[in-house]
């Protein structure tokens, strides 16, 4: 049974499919009925609900009408993705408390973006409305992205001193210890020194060094260790990738591993382009206006990309917890999940990869409420809350 | 040697079980090592630790869905007794030619892997285990004395051999309705379309065989392996309605009143299980759930089904019902109030909340595992109605014991509101567990909203200033 959402005006409403190929083959005209986002901004943004029915659901702002939106993925254990009116969610299902206030939340941020969302989303967890766990995993995050900050502003800063030669080789050891007022301190002299360098004035040179130490944060410089979120789980991908490779579990496998992959080489192309352009900073500066907004517009490309794949690397685990028998509903999860890369932004080398896979995974079936009762299944609350709590703490 | 009691094992992680498990795997006393797995098999059946690939166990992978710990006076068809299966196998291993292999299988320290695809050696061993029944079969004919041999070995040696015998010659046909089965849960494959399969290897396996308990088993097999429990209502329900059609009437009838026959045995089992600890309640409710299911798809089938079979039924949700008011609605209460009776304004501990959390999940279970059947006996109804006014109540204490209190003491004890209210989720309606929890952010002094949305803002802001 279907149950279609309704939009504001009451009407029913599922995702549009694209038109028809021209003159295509059969495989083309039937995947041209299957939803494929064309863009990331299509594909929306992961949602770190709890209620089951909206677990891994993605969260959009419609272009046309510039409504809010959420994407819901076999809602009806049908092949259809449901799109339902943000503001109308509750009136169709039973939220959690927890996704009441992340609701609240996101629509006060505007998170509309992975980076953002993924904010909401600790500042939701860390009242404890996902658990204890979740708001332990949710504090450490929230300090580890303070953290990433800091040490990308550091990182920077090293990179500035060693260009400009301000201060001597003892360098690193002070800016390991330096905190708080000292560290300002450096920042001013550093920035005055490279304003000579680089013929901006020295306030101006000094916001823009801060500016993109914010910008750099979430991947963070290549030659720091463990540095960025970014870089982290694009390392938890590319296991993820190896893991599936290796367990060869058949056709299902392959193509998981294959959109991993796929995923996994753009966004090491991605992050390769964005450490090439910073390694010159005077040139960077230079040309300020178009680069950072160059490099905005890439760390969030970037973001998007690798969005929604930690719950895909913990699906997997749980999957895979037991070898001797492997949940392989867990696997139809991952692949009613699985974070396809939008066929504009991707080349069309892997074009026919995610066609492929995008036409694969609507053969999955998955109900998540109790058919009975209409109740939210708090059991599965529970591992999508434990779920939520292990990849907050990347 | 003396054996830990049940009781402590039951306390034992899942980790320690497993090891537990495999230290009894190498016990060379066969008694004490069965007498020690006995002791943890409930816990094995979820856990399902990887068990040694021996020849004896290999032997059990045809029918090991069939097998039964408990050893009623009347057996009935199709429940092998754990206990026969060691007699048996020595028979089998007597008439064995090539003791090589499976000297060789019991020395390799390989893993036992449930697939439903032997491996060919495997096979091939399959195939002179089935020799080997087979002659022990025709012994039970041919050899007068035999069948007393039998019954002094086991008392159902003697029909035990008769149904492995059948299940052995339809082994190929069993095992490839179970990958059929299994298939259709890894998205490309055959979908809900292998019970006409399934079916028609039923029919392949009994062919020319005139003997409807062949069939009976074919599916007896499947139903009872746990690894295809989802597909149950499928393959009853093709059953039935072949039965409907009139091929063998009796068969989905006979088939179903067996498992609900199994299915009072487990419930029996569960609930003789002291409901002390919130695991016990949620491993009671877990069976609760189990059975509820199991009836209720046999219950969907049983307008094609013989009437005993409503009837045995609607016994057996007559004793979930009487368990579920009495001593489950016992032990829930207790737990509730073990949270709720707390006196002075000490705030509840982490542990204390999670055992709340873990009673009320359990109590959510068992109502939604039994919404369809009938309403919920009144005193686990009352329980949920009670659990919601006195965790309320304790909260409110909780809070006017801070209202003076500093910004630090309030913001824990708001932390704490929020992870009960959360914890009584699962049994209370939204408003309630809002207001619940909106009460007691006033009188801290938090909040106060109309608009659940700004509530929650007000609550985020809270909770987050409090650590900036």
């Amino acid at each position: 049974m279907n149950r279609p959402a309704l939009t504001r005006n009451g009407a029913a409403k599922t995702a549009e499919p694209p038109r028809a190929a021209l003159g295509g083959d059969a495989q083309t005209l039937h995947l041209a009925y299957d939803y494929a986002p064309s863009t990331f901004d299509e594909r929306g943004t992961t949602v770190a609900f709890t209620t089951p029915e909206l677990a891994f659901s993605r969260f959009r702002r419609d272009s046309r009408t510039n409504h809010l939106e959420v994407l819901v993925m076999g809602f009806s254990g049908g092949r259809s993705i449901y799109v339902f009116p943000w503001e109308g969610l509750a009136s169709v299902l039973r939220l959690t408390l927890h996704d009441r206030a992340l609701q609240a939340e996101i629509s006060l941020a505007d998170a509309i973006t992975p980076m953002r969302m993924r904010l909401a989303a600790h500042r939701v967890a860390r009242t404890g409305l996902a658990g204890a766990e979740a708001a332990a995993a949710a504090t450490i995050a929230i300090e580890r992205i303070a953290q990433d900050e800091k040490l990308t502003r550091e990182a920077m800063l090293r990179r500035i001193i060693r260009l400009t030669g301000v201060l001597d080789k003892t360098t690193d050891d002070l800016m390991r210890r330096v905190r708080g007022r000292v560290g300002e301190s450096i920042i001013v002299q550093v920035s005055d020194v490279f304003s000579k360098l680089t013929r901006q004035p020295p306030e101006l040179c000094r916001s823009r060094l801060l500016e993109l130490s914010d910008a750099m944060g979430p991947l963070g410089f290549a030659d720091e260790q463990d540095a960025g979120y970014l870089r982290r789980t694009l390392r938890q991908l590319e296991e993820l990738r190896t893991s599936i490779s290796a367990a060869n579990i058949g056709a299902t496998g392959h193509l998981a591993a294959e959109t991993a992959g796929v995923t996994a080489r753009m966004a090491e192309r991605m992050i390769g382009e964005i450490d090439r352009e910073i390694r010159n900073l005077p040139a960077f500066f230079a040309g300020w206006e178009t680069n950072i907004a160059r490099l905005r517009h890439s760390m969030d490309r970037l973001a998007w990309l690798l969005d929604g794949w930690l719950d895909v690397c913990e699906l997997w685990q749980a999957a895979m917890a037991d070898r001797q028998n492997i949940d392989h509903r867990r696997i139809a999860e991952i692949m009613r999940i699985i974070p396809l890369v939008p066929k504009g932004e991707c080349e069309t080398t892997v074009r026919a990869t995610m066609d492929n896979l995008s036409g694969i995974r609507h053969r999955i079936v998955q109900q998540l409420q109790d058919w009975r009762t209409g109740e939210v299944d708090y059991e599965i609350v529970s591992r999508i809350e434990a779920i939520k709590a292990r990849t907050a703490v990347l | 040697m003396q054996l830990p009691e049940r009781k402590e094992l039951d306390q034992l992680s899942e980790e320690k079980i497993k090891m537990v498990y495999a230290l009894a795997d190498k016990m060379p006393d066969g008694q004490l090592r069965g007498q020690l797995k006995d002791q943890i098999r409930h816990r094995l059946k979820k856990i399902r630790p990887l068990r040694r690939l021996t020849a004896s166990r290999l032997f059990c992978l045809p029918f090991e869905s069939l097998l039964s710990n408990d050893t009623p006076r009347m057996r009935t068809f199709g429940s092998i007794p754990r206990n026969c299966v060691g007699p048996l196998w020595s028979l089998v291993k007597d008439r064995l030619t090539d003791h090589e292999t499976i000297d060789r299988i019991d020395a390799s320290n390989q893993m036992l892997m449930p697939q439903p695809c032997p491996m060919v050696e495997h096979r091939q061993l399959l195939a002179s285990y089935a020799d080997a029944v087979s002659q022990i079969r025709s012994a039970l004919s041919s050899d007068r004395e035999m069948p007393a041999r039998l019954t002094a070995m086991h008392r159902d040696l003697p029909d035990v051999v008769e149904e492995i015998h059948a299940i052995y010659q339809m082994r190929d046909e069993i095992l490839t309705a179970k990958r059929q089965i299994i298939a259709s849960e890894q998205l490309i494959g055959i979908g809900d379309e292998y019970t006409r399969s399934v079916m028609a290897l039923a029919r392949q396996a009994t062919a020319g065989r005139g003997d409807q308990r062949w069939y009976k088993l074919f599916f007896l097999v499947l139903l009872m392996d746990e690894e295809l429990a989802d597909h149950s209502g499928h393959l009853i329900e093709a059953l039935a309605e072949k039965s409907a059609r009139g091929a063998g009437a009796s068969i989905a009838s006979e088939v179903c009143e067996i498992m609900v026959a199994r299915e009072g045995e487990a419930l029996k089992a569960g609930f003789a299980e002291a409901l002390t600890t919130p695991a016990g309640l949620n491993a009671a409710a877990d069976q609760v759930r189990a059975s509820a299911e199991s009836l209720g798809v046999m219950r969907l089938a049983s307008p094609h089904l013989n009437r005993q079979i409503g009837e045995s039924i609607d016994r057996m949700e007559e004793r979930i019902h009487e368990f579920l008011g009495g001593q489950f609605a016992k032990a829930a209460g207790a737990g509730v109030a073990s949270f709720t009776g707390a006196t002075g304004e000490n705030l509840p501990t982490v542990d204390e909340i999670k055992a709340l959390g873990q009673t009320i999940l359990a109590v959510a279970k068992v109502q939604a595992a039994i919404h369809h059947v009938y309403d919920p006996p009144a005193d686990l109804k009352e329980l949920a109605k009670t659990a919601i006014e006195s965790v309320g109540a304790r909260l409110d204490r909780i809070a006017a014991a801070r209202v003076a209190g500093t910004m630090r003491q309030k913001q824990d004890a708001l932390a704490v509101a929020v992870q009960v209210a959360r914890s009584i989720e699962p049994i209370s309606n939204e408003e309630t567990v809002l207001e619940m929890l909106e009460d007691c952010a006033v009188q801290l002094g938090f909040a106060e909203s109309s608009d659940p949305a700004q509530f929650f803002l007000k609550i985020i802001q809270a909770m987050n200033t409090t650590h900036e």
